[in-house]
């Protein structure tokens, strides 16, 4: 057996990024822990170089200082706009986020997704009964994927008798946030054709909507009557929102709720715990959130600035890997043990500052909708023999998919 | 003791009005709003959970002017 010498941490970090593959995701990129101890600002000469910033405060103080640290370009490497331009809010700076934050937020408030919780609830059963009466399968594939989207894509217009389709679409846009960039090209020209097809069905939407007398109570219908003063969404804008919720309300949703209940499927005690007493299960939600940290973005640095005790310039690019922020001791006692009773958890699962998470409150009650069904519909379920879920990196971690056992009812 | 919301720096996470709705609630556009601004020393706790998870550290707990 040969020895070679240990790698040292310039080395490690020069080969971390985000798109290799993680396995498992309990702890999806060890260096980063290292980081957070011995370097919570780091530059990784990878993906064309970029600043890992690994500390909470270090990613709290960036998301809230958005005139430094602007959300034009969140990808790492730099990806310029390509068939949309660049999406609305996510890319926006101030003083054009502060308008579309102020016209958004209302449509995704509290109070108005209170509404569809019996909708997102008959979804869930849905997709639960054929699982639950085939004693099993694969979950991402029979629900994690379709949940989100079965509630989500009518609210934007899209119709769920093409809810295959959409969902093809939504896989092959995020093929590079999944992936990364592709040196030959074919991976950014999936992603183009597959978002030229979805600004078709789109610009369809927008022209039906013209000539509607009594438009559904729905996202777009909300989009076209927003004012903020005398100002209202144009076209094109209305365009880029739609195309970015499209692309961001369903895999952060597939994502999480696939690490739940793999979790679920791997430590009974927490299973039989939510599914004797679903008060505990918003708490268990917060914890998945913080504890996964599934969403690793960037920051476009605007100006030559001293940050974390290096000296960062304008144009580099900042990744804030929220795994590793939620991780960070010094602001959770035992960070790496999964309590789902965890108080108090003021993780930054849906980032902070002005870009929020706009979908925070509809992830929240999907997620927690979804647990209760799960539990109510399949009190008792396991990983199936010899399940190999298939785990990946990227922007958004997650699994191919998750097969289950699922026990009758006692 | 008095409790208050920083509302420019309030983001509208909702994790106070989730956890402590007897003492805030959410406007329109889902932001905290703090509907018992001089809470009962029983609701302390619950005050303290609100500021501790609010990620943005929006909210404060004015201990002052015993009551």
């Amino acid at each position: 057996m040969s020895t070679r010498p240990a790698a040292t941490l310039d080395e490690r970090v020069s080969r971390f990024q985000i798109f290799e593959t993680v396995t498992p995701p309990t702890d999806p990129w060890p260096v980063l822990a290292e980081l957070r101890r011995e370097r919570p600002v780091a530059w990784s000469d990878a993906l064309g170089g970029y600043w890992i910033v690994s500390r909470y405060t270090d990613a709290l103080a960036i998301f809230k200082d958005p005139e430094t640290f602007s959300s034009e370009n969140n990808n790492i490497p730099r990806r310029p706009p390509r068939v949309f331009g660049r999406g609305i809010p996510l890319n926006s700076d101030r003083p054009d986020l502060t308008f579309y934050r102020k016209v958004l937020e209302p449509l995704f408030a509290p109070r108005v997704l209170a509404g569809f919780e019996e909708e997102i609830r008959g979804a869930a059963r849905g997709l639960l009964a054929p699982l639950v009466a085939a004693g099993g399968g694969d979950f991402v594939a029979a629900f994690a994927a379709p949940y989100p989207a079965l509630f989500f894509l009518p609210l934007l217009g899209l119709h769920d008798d093409e809810l295959g389709e959409l969902l093809r679409l939504h896989f092959e846009i995020l093929e590079t946030t999944r992936l990364g960039p592709s040196a030959d090209g074919s991976r950014e020209a999936r992603v183009d054709a597959a978002s030229e097809a979805l600004r078709e069905r789109i610009v369809a939407i927008l022209d039906a909507r013209e000539s509607m007398s009594d438009p559904p109570d729905d996202i777009v219908t909300g989009l076209l009557r927003a004012r903020a003063g005398d100002r209202a969404l144009t076209r094109d804008e209305m365009t880029r929102i739609i195309r970015l919720l499209f692309g961001a309300g369903l895999d952060t949703v597939k994502s999480t709720i696939t690490l739940a209940t793999w979790h679920l499927a791997t430590n009974p005690a927490d299973r039989r715990a939510l599914a004797a007493d679903p008060g505990l299960i918003p708490g268990a939600v917060e914890e998945f959130l913080r504890y996964f940290g599934i969403v690793q973005t960037g920051r476009l640095v605007t100006r030559d600035v001293e940050f974390g005790g290096v000296r960062m310039r304008a144009g580099d690019m900042v990744l804030l890997p929220l795994a590793s922020a939620n991780r960070d001791d010094e602001r959770f006692s035992e960070p790496n043990s999964l309590d789902i009773r965890r108080s108090p958890n003021p993780h930054l699962g849906f980032g902070a500052g002005p870009h929020r998470c706009l979908g925070s409150h509809l992830a929240r009650l999907e997620l927690r909708i979804a647990l209760e069904e799960i539990h109510d519909a399949m009190p008792d379920f396991e990983l199936a023999p010899g399940a190999d879920p298939r785990w990946f990196g990227g922007v958004i971690i997650g699994a191919e998919n998750l097969p289950l056992t699922i026990a009758g009812r006692p | 003791m008095r409790l208050e919301i920083d509302t420019d720096v309030c983001e509208g996470h909702g994790r106070c009005y989730d956890l402590v709705p007897e003492l805030f609630g959410a406007d329109a556009a889902g932001r905290g709003v703090v509907i018992a601004a001089e809470p009962t020393e029983q609701r302390r706790a619950a005050a303290e959970l609100a500021v501790r998870s609010c990620p943005e550290g929006a909210i404060t707990l004015d201990a002052g002017g015993s009551r």
